[in-house]
């Protein structure tokens, strides 16, 4: 590998140290490489990707990689131009040149087993504040090029997340809703908490904490929570007892108050009342349950989907749902499950055509507004699956 | 409250040495540089930005904090290598995804705290950054 390489890495390093104040880099065990669909990184992206490749570069700690603009399975369904292909093509063989494992998912948590503790350097803000908030594992929200800068030099600078006082609770956050969560609420609430809180370390105490801890669906809406949450904010890292795995029982004094009609305000700033050209689940990636629990509610209630209906997944569980039989199944209800990508980083919107877009993640409904300009309606689960019936 | 003096302050130069005179673009709420900044224009497009539709291109762009993706190293490298880039950004905190979005695009970045400058600075008011005097000044237009 090209010394310049490892020497512009440990520069990086070196100066986000200075920037805060500490002296020590820390060896990180894994890596989660974020920016790699070429919606997102554009020309500029590849360039950089693509230099450092042709260089000779490899990590040196095991990387893995952010979902793409397309399921290969899918490019010509779904219109993917060939210069997309192309682009994309090239930035995932610089990667695997350098040695990432294309997992192509934003939900490592689910793929990638570590034990709480374990110094990381993901990308990705559902994963990073997943990984900071459940599993005990510590890590900053790094950006895109930082984490290929720290495979590369398989370490980063001992601040934030890394460092025990920084992972304390800032605010208690005191939600008064009785009634049980669905993943409309965890998404729009956990937008609402980013706004209130903006920096820190959220305490959510309550009927709330209890209900994600209980339900049989409780991975499900964190997930949701979660992404919304660090969406909105600056947020990595929120305190949900039971559920935190390093939570030693602080409690901070500032206080901040939700209210049922807060959350009902936050759903209407982020849901529209038109009428969705498709429905797309799937941010953060579903996992097997997921797509489990909507696959059997379509069986049980005999429902073809009459709208697309996109499942983004990552491959890991798409190659499950076909070794079980069951991928054809959707297909057979007019369900597209889609490996490798997702609504929010796909040209689809634009290839499509698509006008508005149904879905139950308060992170989409947020970068689908911004980053593509169309209308979203949020909703939960079960009005995404009524929809999907409707043939307006 | 309009302030017609001169404000002189002492802020951290982050990434970047370059003298730097142009007029700021001010925006209260956080930015996700993706999908708040259109790449390839510079054009603001986060509807709660009070200056939802203007560019930063060439201009002096502040905001309190970051938020969202961390894609948005990219994107500031993106508009870097269009020229579509602003001269500066000023931030109360420094955050991971902005500096290194910075460092790669070659955008002057500063950290300044100093609530007095969040509280009278206002868009099109001149800001000039000295990196070696450590010192930002807002002139009032």
């Amino acid at each position: 590998m090209s010394r310049r390489t490892l020497e512009l890495a440990a520069e990086v390093m070196e100066k986000l140290a200075s920037i805060y104040g500490v002296s020590e880099l820390i060896e990180v065990a894994h890596v989660h490489i974020s920016g790699v669909s070429y919606l997102t990184i554009g020309d500029a992206g590849l360039e950089f990707l693509e230099d450092l490749a042709s260089k000779g570069t490899k990590f040196r700690v095991p990387a893995t990689v952010n979902p793409i603009g397309f399921d290969l399975e899918y490019v010509e369904q779904l219109n993917i131009p060939q210069d997309f292909v192309n682009k994309q093509l090239r930035i995932l063989n610089a990667l695997k040149s350098m040695g990432a494992n294309l997992i192509l998912s934003c939900t490592p948590y689910e793929i990638i087993d570590l034990p709480p503790g374990t110094h990381v350097a993901w990308g990705e803000s559902n994963a990073v504040i997943y990984a900071n908030s459940i599993l005990g594992l510590r890590t900053n929200r790094e950006g895109g090029p930082l984490t290929v800068l720290a495979a590369i030099l398989g370490k980063v600078p001992k601040y934030g997340l890394h460092l025990d006082e920084v992972r304390k609770p800032t605010h208690l956050v005191e939600v008064e809703y009785s009634q049980p969560l669905n993943h409309l609420v965890a998404s729009a609430l956990g937008y609402l908490i980013g706004e209130l809180v903006v920096t820190g370390v959220p305490l959510i105490r309550g009927n709330i904490a209890k209900y994600f801890s209980e339900s049989p669906h409780g991975h499900e809406l964190v997930k949701l929570f979660l992404a919304s949450l660090a969406t909105s904010s600056q947020v990595n890292r929120c305190i949900i007892p039971n559920l935190s795995r390093d939570y030693s029982g602080e409690v901070p004094s500032k206080v901040v108050k939700i209210e049922g009609k807060d959350i009902k305000k936050a759903i209407d700033e982020l849901s529209s009342g038109a009428i969705p050209d498709i429905i797309a689940i799937g941010c953060p990636h579903c996992s097997l349950k997921e797509v489990m629990l909507i696959y059997e509610i379509l069986e049980r209630e005999g429902i073809r989907a009459k709208k697309p209906f996109l499942l983004f997944t990552s491959r890991r569980v798409k190659e499950e749902l076909r070794r079980l039989g069951i991928l054809s199944k959707l297909t057979e209800r007019g369900v597209l499950v889609c490996a490798d990508t997702c609504i929010v980083v796909s040209p689809i919107v634009r290839t499509l055509g698509i006008k508005v877009v149904m879905t139950n993640s308060g992170k989409a409904a947020h970068y689908l507004r911004r980053m593509h300009g169309i209308d979203v309606v949020l909703g939960d689960l079960r009005d995404c699956i009524r929809e999907v019936c409707s043939g307006v | 409250m309009v302030y017609s003096s001169v404000l002189k302050l002492q802020v951290r130069f982050i990434v970047g040495k370059k003298q730097v005179r142009a007029p700021l673009l001010i925006e209260r709420c956080p930015i996700s540089p993706l999908g708040d900044i259109d790449p390839k224009t510079g054009i603001l497009r986060n509807p709660k930005c009070r200056n939802y539709g203007k560019s930063i291109s060439g201009k002096v762009f502040a905001y309190p904090v970051s938020c969202g993706s961390t894609v948005g190293s990219y994107v500031l490298y993106q508009l870097s290598k269009v020229g579509k880039a602003p001269l500066a950004i000023i931030v109360k905190q420094v955050d991971p995804v902005l500096l290194v979005g910075c460092i790669l695009g070659n955008i002057e970045l500063v950290e300044c705290s100093h609530e007095d400058f969040w509280h009278v600075a206002r868009d099109g008011y001149v800001v000039e950054l000295n990196p070696e005097e450590r010192t930002l000044t807002l002139i009032p237009q």
